[in-house]
């Protein structure tokens, strides 16, 4: 079984993943009144990255060489991880929800010590946001996983996803678990994907020195992070639609496979909806609106036990 | 130490041979340089290795040696005894030791320039009374056995910060030093006699004993004392103020024992307090440490960030893991309070092998600072840089260290935090009541918020100090060190990757510990949140399986790429700084890099600083900007100056006793002894 | 080869206890140095006739030994010492004391009613048993003396009878000693009183200074050397 999910999932986290991207930018430029570049465009621009010439910085070390590699193996690795198609993380014995986490955080600190390998002052200005943001972006994404952990009693992926209808406590930590998505993904009103303005950037300071193929795998390693924590969302908060998690035919896969599509559209399209309903938060305001996630990650712990007790 | 056939005495053999390597070194400094030179740092490697086997024996045998002990006055024994707690710590010790030593030979060499302001044969002397003196911590089997140990370890520890004395700051870190470790001893001291009170003999066997009956009141009491006590050991906040600044002015491998070794005998002694000799601890104690726990490790590492020098860097993140341990300590207690005695038995195994890892990882740190202090003359961040090209292994080394103590997969420290979550999600799942649940999730978050900020910290240390480019000639003239010290860094390396893909192996060495004190053994499969367990709904970790699915889809990517488009191709050209000449001033300070969390946090770490603009007198450019920034010493300013004035204040009024007349001192013993009398009628 | 029985010897040390006690009592109330001297001499033989009946009822070198040291130290060597001391350093061989003696007097009764109200229930504790002897007013006089003592020393200007003060005290733990175990291990017996002696000679050496530096030997001129 778990196999199955691996043959499935790899593929499908790889594939669908700029996908995803594009579907969120078309989405966007509808809402906006643009025609926008079609949700293909994102396999148009890993592909064009992955058959250019490297240029490297002659400061660049080593370091600044193996985080690509590192990157893409750990947030592949934590996409591997998540509950999409079935009600199982198709490597539960591998890993838990805080395996998730560390493998974000490895992926963080290689790219943010990269972003400083090249003595530019781009990249330190990525890393050092990037690093301010997730001090607290991580321990909202702890709480949301805490409440949800706390009744269930196990942090595993499998056991972690929801059973029928969302209780009121998950209800809130799906607010906060949103916030999180908007600061991971890097999305307005946190950091704007689509600028290199360098007051604003954040996550793409660090990647700033980069391009040709190394570029191509970051960003497409960026997309599966995003892919990752939206299918999280959906596990953890829209579990509808997910084939059984042990024993499940192929057509309940394929059903699972469908819902999943369509809860990722729905994420999609609200994170959509939000880029173009905010602007992008001056950025030290950004951390008010982080730490509320905070606030509601501890607000669902407790409401688990006002609740359920 | 049957199967070998060894006598049990052998067991003391790694202290004796500590005690050895520190006579020997004076003893041949002069007749034989050369062998003084290497001889210490080998008997200490020899006592590290011989300690290592005596403990892991004992740990998985899980038996108690007891060694007859020597009895001072009819009260008060000097006795030893080995238990499967003392050889956890003794393993805590001894490992660390034999990096340190190896590294020691080539670091003493290279300490020509001050920054070791010891001649070879004294720190060597000090070192080996040092590691002997926390190992008889460990052994002691009496209050006196302990007290003398513990006041062993803090002298000679002052010592090693004070150097030879002619560095101000050296006297003013050891006279700090020496302050606080004597009000702690005093604190232990106090605990101690009441609980000998209690149990009528100092032997620990007594105070083993008279746990039960302890009233209510000397049990709050002791607990606290124990909790001041230790608490300034382990450097836990706001008793931490002597730890930035002892802790770096020693010297390198002294600091890595003091920060990775040392302040865990605070936490030996805390356990003994809370599973032994006061045990069951009062309700409150699980709850108070995990605040205190969260306090420590989330300022420590808030100062570490706001820190240039590298060694205060690690100093302050030594607070911030006392802090984790503490945290886990608190979990066990308060687990063990309720009666889940699988929870504590996790717990126990969680701040244990935090307890172990971070000595290693902190240790392989310490000694990188000091690589970099030899290799390049400095270790203010400001002033390094480029390291990566010119000190390449040790960069690797210090990344490694660096990967460690941020608790990143695969390395030893997530080891120890991943068991942590899943002991405070136990307790949190167990406890049943609003507030312990709130609280546990709240310490979970702030445990995370704690990994966040210290993955800034090294991010920060590692990039600054090893990347881009050189801020300063230091740097530039950087050079690698010697041999033996890279091998003494590449040892601890080796542990942190050893501990991390190995974690039964930890949990299997700490079963007899977790049995004796907690009553439960932290087995696969345990409650509902099993352990490293592969069964679906267990919460589950496996090193070896991440790091084959991280290197599989970690060349994936490349590999689709190398298909689809064909061989990648390289070009080497300048950084792009918007088309003006690259310059190392360009890049992010370890100052500016960590602005953005001084400015969220500044609530926090009440932060300062000014700037202001001088007049250039040499052209070209005009005008310079001065800036200058800190944090305000709020402990010592709110607390420490205070209860200063405050003790001024009092001794001014208490001078009115010294009258300067013999008759007067005379009275005062008179009526002393009067008062003493009808007080003993 | 005991020449006497326990019992004897109890009331010997009894009687003795009671001597110095009286010897104790009129130190406080004499006015010249001499006479405060001569008891004090007094007191270490009543001391020693109370070690020489312990040595007899008891046998061994030990008792003798500290029959010995007794006699030689509190009956030779401090007395000789002071009366050396005294005719050196001063003119004025009188006691001076900050309390009067009509008031000095009641007060020392005083303490020696103490004395016995805090050793009366030790004293029936451990006399008479296997360890001491039958002599129920040794402990509380030992006692006295102590209080004594240490009261002389306290109230009195001049170091010399500071002096006086700390070998009463002094023979007041001999004493106790003597009585509750029937003589301290030699050792530390021997220790005592060599401390006694080097306190006494340091004392008298130093009221010697005083005496040289400021023209007098009281005490209370050191007060202008506090900082």
């Amino acid at each position: 079984m778990d196999l199955l999910l691996l043959a499935i999932q790899i593929p499908l986290m790889l594939l669908a993943a700029p996908l995803v991207q594009g579907a969120i930018k078309t989405t966007k430029a509808r809402l906006q009144s643009r025609r926008g570049p079609g949700p293909l465009q994102p396999y148009r621009d890993v592909l064009k990255w992955l058959s250019r010439e490297s240029v490297v910085s002659d400061q660049a070390s080593w370091v600044f060489r193996y985080a690509p590699f590192v990157y893409a193996g750990a947030i592949l690795s934590a996409a591997v991880l998540v509950p999409t198609v079935a009600r199982r993380s198709p490597a539960a014995a591998v890993g838990d929800a805080i395996v998730f986490v560390a493998l974000f955080a490895l992926a963080r600190f290689w790219l943010a010590i990269a972003g400083l390998d090249t003595a530019s002052n781009f990249g330190g200005m990525g890393s050092s946001r990037e690093v301010a943001f997730a001090a607290l972006i991580e321990p909202a994404l702890l709480l949301v996983i805490f409440a949800v952990a706390l009744p269930v009693g196990s942090t595993s992926l499998t056991a972690l996803v929801s059973e029928g209808w969302p209780g009121a406590a998950r209800v809130i930590a799906l607010c906060a678990f949103m916030i999180v998505i908007i600061a991971e993904t890097g999305r307005v009103p946190i950091d704007n994907p689509d600028t290199h303005l360098e007051l604003t950037m954040v996550h793409e300071g660090m990647l700033l020195e980069y391009s040709g193929r190394p570029l191509g795998v970051l960003h497409w390693a960026t997309h599966v992070k995003q892919l990752a924590v939206l299918s999280l969302a959906s596990a953890l908060f829209l579990p509808w639609g997910m084939a059984p998690g042990s024993g499940a035919t192929a057509l309940a896969l394929l059903v699972g496979l469908l819902a999943w599509s369509a809860k990722l559209l729905a994420l999609g399209l609200v994170l959509a909806a939000i880029e173009t309903l905010f602007a992008k938060l001056r950025i030290f305001r950004a951390p008010d609106l982080i730490g509320a996630a905070s606030v509601l990650g501890l607000l669902a712990v407790l409401t688990t036990f006002v609740v359920e007790h | 130490m049957n199967e070998l056939g060894l006598p049990d005495t052998f067991a003391l053999a790694p202290i004796a041979v500590m005690l050895l390597a520190s006579a020997l070194g004076p003893l041949f400094a002069r007749p034989l340089a050369r062998l003084a030179r290497l001889l210490p740092s080998l008997l200490l490697m020899l006592a590290g290795s011989l300690g290592v086997f005596v403990a892991v024996d004992t740990l998985l045998t899980g038996r108690t040696l007891t060694f007859p002990g020597w009895a001072v006055t009819p009260y008060a024994a000097v006795s030893l005894r080995l238990d499967p707690l003392a050889a956890f710590f003794l393993l805590v010790i001894s490992a660390p030791a034999v990096a340190v030593a190896l590294y020691g030979i080539g670091y003493l060499d290279a300490a020509h320039d001050g920054h070791v302001p010891q001649p070879r044969t004294a720190t060597d002397a000090l070192l080996g009374a040092f590691l002997a003196s926390m190992a008889l911590v460990v052994l002691a089997d009496s209050v006196l056995a302990f007290m003398l140990a513990w006041e062993a370890m803090s002298l000679v520890s002052f010592f090693l910060v004070i150097g030879d004395g002619r560095r101000a700051d050296n006297r003013r870190a050891a006279y700090i030093y020496a302050v606080m470790t004597h009000i702690g001893a005093a604190f232990v001291l106090l605990a101690f006699l009441v609980l000998a009170r209690n149990g009528g003999s100092l032997d620990f066997a007594a105070l083993r004993a008279g746990a039960d009956s302890l009233g209510r009141w000397e049990r709050h009491g002791v607990t606290l004392l124990a909790l001041i006590g230790f608490g300034s050991k382990m450097g836990l906040i706001p008793l931490h103020v002597w730890l930035p600044r002892a802790h770096p002015a020693a010297p390198s491998h002294v600091s890595a024992l003091m920060s990775g070794v040392m302040v865990k005998m605070a936490v030996y002694g805390m356990a003994r307090f809370v599973w032994e000799f006061v045990a069951p601890v009062p309700r409150w104690w699980g709850e108070a440490l995990i605040v205190i726990g969260v306090i420590s490790a989330v300022m420590g590492i808030l100062y570490a960030l706001m820190e240039r020098d590298l060694k205060r860097v690690l100093a302050y993140s030594t607070v911030e893991h006392v802090g984790i341990i503490v945290i886990g300590l608190g979990v066990a207690a308060a687990a063990t309070n309720r009666g889940h005695a699988e929870v504590a038995a996790l717990a126990l195994v969680a701040t244990l092998a935090h307890t172990l890892n971070h000595s290693v990882f902190k240790g392989l740190l310490f000694l990188g600072a000091g690589a970099v202090q030899t290799g390049a003359g400095t270790r203010d961040l400001e002033r390094l840089g480029g390291l990566v090209r010119r000190m390449p292994w040790t960069a690797g080394l210090f990344l490694v260290g660096s990967l460690a103590i941020v608790a990143l997969p695969p390395l030893n420290g997530f080891v120890g935090e991943w068991l942590l979550f899943q002991s405070l999600l136990g307790l949190g799942s167990t406890a049943g009541t609003v507030t312990t649940a709130t609280l546990v999730a709240a310490g979970a978050g702030a445990l995370a918020l704690t990994g966040a900020l210290a993955l800034a910290c090294f991010v920060r240390a590692f990039g600054t100090g090893f990347l881009a480019q050189p801020r300063s000639e230091h740097a530039r003239q950087a050079h690698e060190v010697a041999p033996t010290m890279l091998a003494g860094m590449a040892l601890l390396a080796g542990a942190t990757v050893v501990l991390g893909v190995a974690p039964l192996a930890i949990i299997r060495l700490l079963r007899s510990v977790t049995q004796d004190l907690t009553g439960a053994v932290a087995h696969p499969a345990l409650g509902g949140s099993g352990v490293f367990d592969a069964s679906q709904a267990a919460s589950a970790y496996a090193p070896w399986l991440l790091i084959a699915g991280f290197v599989a889809l970690g060349v994936l990517p490349w590999l689709i790429a190398r298909l689809a488009t064909g061989r990648g191709r390289e070009r080497v050209s300048p950084t792009w700084v918007c088309g003006v000449r690259l310059e190392p001033r360009m890049q992010y300070s370890a100052t500016g890099f960590a602005k953005p969390i001084r400015l969220i946090f500044q609530s926090l770490i009440r932060a300062h600083h000014s700037h202001a603009l001088e007049r250039q007198v040499v052209p070209p450019s005009g005008m310079t900007v001065r800036y200058v920034e800190g944090v305000h010493p709020i402990y010592e300013r709110h607390l420490y100056q205070r209860s200063v004035t405050l003790l001024m204040a009092g001794s001014r009024y208490v001078r009115h006793l010294q009258s300067g007349s013999i008759r007067m001192y005379l009275a005062y013993l008179f009526v002393t002894l009067i008062v003493v009398l009808l007080v003993a009628r | 080869m005991d020449l006497l029985t326990m019992a004897q010897a109890g009331t010997v040390v009894d009687i003795a206890a009671l001597g110095m006690l009286a010897l104790g009592l009129a130190g406080v109330a004499v006015k010249r140095l001499e006479v405060a001297i001569v008891f004090l001499a007094l007191q270490g033989v009543l001391l020693g006739v109370a070690t020489g009946a312990a040595a007899l009822a008891e046998g061994g070198w030990r008792a003798w030994a500290a029959f010995g040291i007794a006699l030689a130290v509190k009956v030779v060597a401090i007395p000789v010492m002071l009366w050396f001391v005294l005719n050196r350093v001063t003119a004025r061989h009188e006691v001076e004391s900050v309390v009067p003696l009509k008031l000095a007097v009641p007060l020392a009764i005083g303490l020696v009613l103490f004395a016995y109200w805090v050793a009366r229930p030790i004293a029936s504790d451990t006399l008479g048993g296997q360890h001491g002897f039958d002599a129920p007013n040794a402990l509380p006089a030992a006692m006295a003396l102590l209080l004594l003592g240490l009261f002389t020393m306290s109230t009195r200007r001049k170091a010399l009878t500071q002096v006086i003060g700390l070998v009463t005290m002094e023979n007041g733990i001999y004493l106790a000693a003597v009585a509750a175990t029937r003589g301290l291990p030699i050792a530390v017996e021997f220790g005592i009183a060599l401390d006694v002696l080097t306190g006494a000679a340091l004392m008298a050496l130093v009221a010697h200074e005083i005496n040289r530096m400021f023209v007098s030997i009281d005490t209370d001129r050191l007060r202008s050397l506090r900082g």
